[in-house]
Order: C-alpha cells, then sequence, then structure tokens
C-alpha cells in the first residue's frame, strides 16, 4: 500500500513546489505520524485535496489512534463532499425525493457525520416513509453503533430499521447482508441463515454472502423465542467477557519498561501532579508518584461510571473526561479498557496535555492486527 | 428555566439539556426525542458522585465546577451551579470552545434567575 502511494505521488505534476516534496521526501524515507500530518498538510495547501485524501485515508489505517490524523482525515473527506452536499440540499429544497435523502443521508453517514446522517433519513422517511432508502441509511448507523458499543439497545434498533428497509424492497443486497451480519453476530443463525440464502438465490457467485454464510452455518445452535432476546444475550456474554483484549494499548501498557517512559515523558507536562495508569480490571499498572495506587479503586469507579453511562445514553464509546475544579484539573482516557488519568493543578493546561497525551500515547501506536497481517 | 434551556438547545449540535440537584432530582429538562429524562438524570447523578468520590480520594476538593465528557458519538458538559448541575448532552462534532460559552452563559442565568 505504500509503495503504491509513493509512486502515484511521485507523478508530481510540473507545477509543485518545495513544501510538497520536501514532504514527500521525508514521508519517503520515514512515514510516521508526523510526516504523514505534514504530507498531509502540505498536499492541502497545495490545494490539491485528492492527494491529501490518499494520503491521510492510508495514515488513518496505518495509525488509527492518531487523533490528529483522523481529524484531518475526517475534514478533508467533508470538504471533498461539500460540493455534493450542496446541490443534494438545493434539490431537496426544489424538488424532494426519496433517493435524493438517502444519499445525502448517506454522504454524511460516510463523513461520520452521524447526527445529521440520522437527521436527514428521518426527515426523509417522514416525507416518504414507502421508500427503502433512508430505513437503511438509519439501520447502517444503528448497526455501527451497536459495533462499537455491542449495546443490545443499539443492535435492536438496526434490526428495526433494516427488517422494514426489508419489507420495502425484498433483494436489496446491502439490507440483507447488514442484516444477516447483524443476525450472525448475536447468533441468531435461524434468522441470517434465510437472508444469506435470499442473496445467494440472485448472486450466487458473491464471495462475501458464501463466506459469511459459511461463517454462519459454523454457529451453535442456541435458538431464542425473541429477537430481543439474542441482543440482550449477546449483551451480557460481552459484560462477562474476562479475556483482556490483545490491542495495540495491550502491547504498550503491559509493558513495564515501555510503559515507565511514556508515564516520564507525561508526568514531565508544566503543572501535572500525578499520572496513574490502570488495567481493564481496575488495577493499577503504574503510578508516578508511587504512593498514588491506593487510588485505583476510586479512579476505576470514576472511569466505569463514565463508560455505562456513555453507551446508555447511546452517545457511543467512552473516550476522554476533563474535569475542572477550584485550583486542580483532572482528565480521564480510555484507551481500549485500560484507563489513563492524569491530574494537577490549573497550570496544566488543557490543550497541553491532550496533545502531549496524543503524543506520546496514541501516535506511534501502530495497529499491530494489520501489521501482524 | 424551561425557557432557557430551550433557548440554549437551538444552538446547533445541542442534543438536550438539564438541572439537576446534587442529589440527582431532575429539576427541569429540555431533552431531545431520543433522550429518555430518567435515564439521563439517574447516570448523570451517578457520575458526579463517582467523580465526587473519586476527587476526595485524590485529595482535591469535591467542587467540580465543569466536567467534560468526550465519547464516540457524543459529548456530555455538567456544568457546577451550586445547588444544582446543568447537564448538557451535545453532538460529536461541535465546536465545544464556543458552545461552552453559551452553556456558562445559560447556567449563570438559571443560577441568577433562581436566586431572584
Amino acid at each position: 500500500m505504500l509503495a503504491w502511494i509513493l509512486r502515484l505521488l511521485r507523478g508530481l505534476g510540473p507545477g509543485r513546489r518545495d513544501p510538497v516534496h520536501a514532504a514527500l521526501a521525508r514521508y519517503g524515507k520515514q512515514p510516521g505520524p508526523r510526516e504523514t500530518i505534514r504530507l498531509i498538510q502540505a498536499y492541502v495547501e497545495a490545494r490539491d485535496l485528492t492527494k491529501a485524501l490518499q494520503v491521510a485515508k492510508a495514515g488513518f489505517q496505518r495509525f488509527p489512534r492518531s487523533a490528529r490524523i483522523r481529524s484531518y482525515y475526517l475534514s478533508i473527506r467533508k470538504q471533498k463532499s461539500s460540493s455534493e452536499i450542496h446541490a443534494l440540499r438545493r434539490a431537496i429544497a426544489s424538488e424532494p425525493r426519496p433517493d435524493l435523502y438517502a444519499r445525502l443521508g448517506e454522504i454524511y453517514r460516510y463523513l461520520g457525520d452521524n447526527e445529521m446522517a440520522l437527521e436527514t433519513a428521518h426527515e426523509g422517511v417522514k416525507q416518504f416513509p414507502n421508500a427503502d432508502g433512508n430505513y437503511l441509511t438509519i439501520g447502517r448507523i444503528h448497526y455501527a453503533l451497536f459495533t462499537k458499543s455491542r449495546s443490545g439497545r443499539d443492535g435492536l434498533r438496526a434490526s428495526k430499521y433494516l427488517e422494514r428497509a426489508l419489507e420495502i424492497s425484498r433483494n436489496n443486497y446491502k439490507t440483507l447482508f447488514f442484516l444477516a451480519n447483524l443476525y450472525g453476530i448475536v447468533g441468531a443463525k435461524g434468522r441470517a441463515l434465510p437472508l444469506l440464502d435470499r442473496i445467494l438465490g440472485f448472486a450466487p457467485d458473491d464471495s462475501r454472502a458464501r463466506e459469511l454464510r459459511e461463517m454462519v452455518s459454523g454457529l451453535p445452535e442456541e435458538p431464542l423465542d425473541d429477537l430481543a432476546d439474542y441482543f440482550q444475550r449477546y449483551e451480557g456474554r460481552q459484560k462477562g467477557w474476562e479475556e483482556v483484549k490483545t490491542s495495540a494499548y495491550a502491547r504498550i501498557l503491559e509493558d513495564p519498561g515501555a510503559l515507565a517512559s511514556k508515564l516520564g515523558e507525561l508526568g514531565r507536562i508544566p503543572g501535572v501532579e500525578g499520572v496513574i495508569v490502570l488495567d481493564p480490571s481496575g488495577n493499577v499498572l503504574a503510578a508516578a508518584p508511587e504512593d498514588g495506587r491506593h487510588l485505583g479503586p476510586s479512579l476505576h469507579s470514576m472511569i466505569e461510571s463514565a463508560r455505562r453511562s456513555t453507551k446508555r445514553m447511546s452517545i457511543g464509546v467512552f473516550e476522554r473526561g476533563l474535569v475542572l475544579g477550584t485550583g486542580w484539573h483532572a482528565y480521564l482516557h480510555d484507551m481500549d479498557s485500560y484507563g489513563l488519568f492524569i491530574f494537577g493543578g490549573k497550570d496544566a493546561r488543557p490543550e497541553l496535555v491532550e496533545r502531549k497525551v496524543a503524543s506520546v500515547i496514541h501516535e506511534g501506536l501502530p495497529n499491530l492486527e494489520l501489521a501482524g497481517r | 428555566m424551561k425557557r432557557i434551556l430551550e433557548e440554549l438547545n437551538e444552538h446547533g449540535g445541542v442534543r438536550g439539556s438539564m438541572v439537576i440537584t446534587q442529589d440527582g432530582i431532575m429539576v427541569c429538562d429540555a431533552l431531545g426525542p431520543d433522550l429518555e429524562e430518567d435515564v439521563v438524570a439517574a447516570l448523570a447523578s451517578s457520575m458526579i458522585m463517582s467523580m465526587r468520590r473519586g476527587l476526595k480520594a485524590m485529595g482535591y476538593d469535591d467542587n467540580l465546577c465543569e466536567y467534560v465528557l468526550d465519547a464516540s458519538d457524543g459529548k456530555m458538559v455538567f456544568l457546577d451551579m451550586g445547588n444544582a448541575f446543568l447537564v448538557v448532552v451535545l453532538s460529536r462534532n461541535i465546536r465545544l470552545n464556543t458552545t461552552l460559552v453559551e452553556i456558562r452563559s445559560a447556567a449563570y442565568k438559571i443560577k441568577h434567575r433562581r436566586v431572584a
């Protein structure tokens, strides 16, 4: 993938100036997060959004924990889509059609703006209740929320809208596939297989449907009466999951040497008085200063409360929190179920702490799952 | 108070707001259709209490002036108004710096309106 990008980018036109060339040379030598960001910035300044987006997308795949790269990726995607968004809005205002709402909702969903996507799609459903596209958009958003939150509520909402889309259009591939996948995830084998058979009925060579059918067929037979029970069972199993995920954070945070080095860097932020890292079970992995270890249970309770609440309020998965008190600040970060706490006086400026956490913890953590392929 | 919350909700990206007492009793709410009052009040109260316990254990005073929470699909802001909290649920992509100004302004109006 990297070699492909470099070949593509070397086809620079005659108008290109040094900033892009210099950034490309640095990126070519060492394509780390900083070099990726500089190259994106160079292309943006050169107004080449197409290449900026290509680099940002590749960077996001290689460094999914980099908040800055993610931010650039989403922002550039949004800029590139803005002219189509304006055209669709004008078209809807003059002559609304269900496919226009569906397309606009899909663009917002693609851009990660779930709120606008849902608002558009719900409006489309209200205006055109017998068109399937908007139900599909809503269903896909709740499906994506479900895969992150693992909340039965999100999953049930996804199934409700996808089923409605299916009632209207029986052989829509996307609806059938997402619904089958959803049912497969929660072990509703008897519901998933007929949907996949329907796809294979009109697209017998579809490899995705075949592979999914094979996986679903291999699931154990654990039928339940009600659809809601499948989602409830699934959610219960996720909560009882004992195995620690092998994540990029685990590889760093469970390595005492790497962890001590990162804690040292965070501890040197002006105004910071203490840093504590908890593992997913709430045990203190490291604390600076050491006498902060006794805070483990209280901090675990704080972050668990935040995790539960964000899930139940359907605002997704808890990522970070900033608490301001009289003369002190406290920061909470969730890193794949590990917890990072930084606390200090009011000199510990939020923007500086965030930047440091991003560079020390998030950036430079490659996607180890991708690297292992 | 409801009018102040509704004016706050008119700002882009605000999904709903409510005022709860320090004990988690809801005083007033203006929540969007996808937010359930009882659930939000109970969860907000639980978060504030666990936060205070943690802060006390850390040796800080438990006067929580402001708590901003980021999640993958939204944000929440808790603002201490003395005897009550203003709780605001926001969408993910909101510009927090400018919205916080509006939220603090709403809290000021509610607090002084109550005193009056």
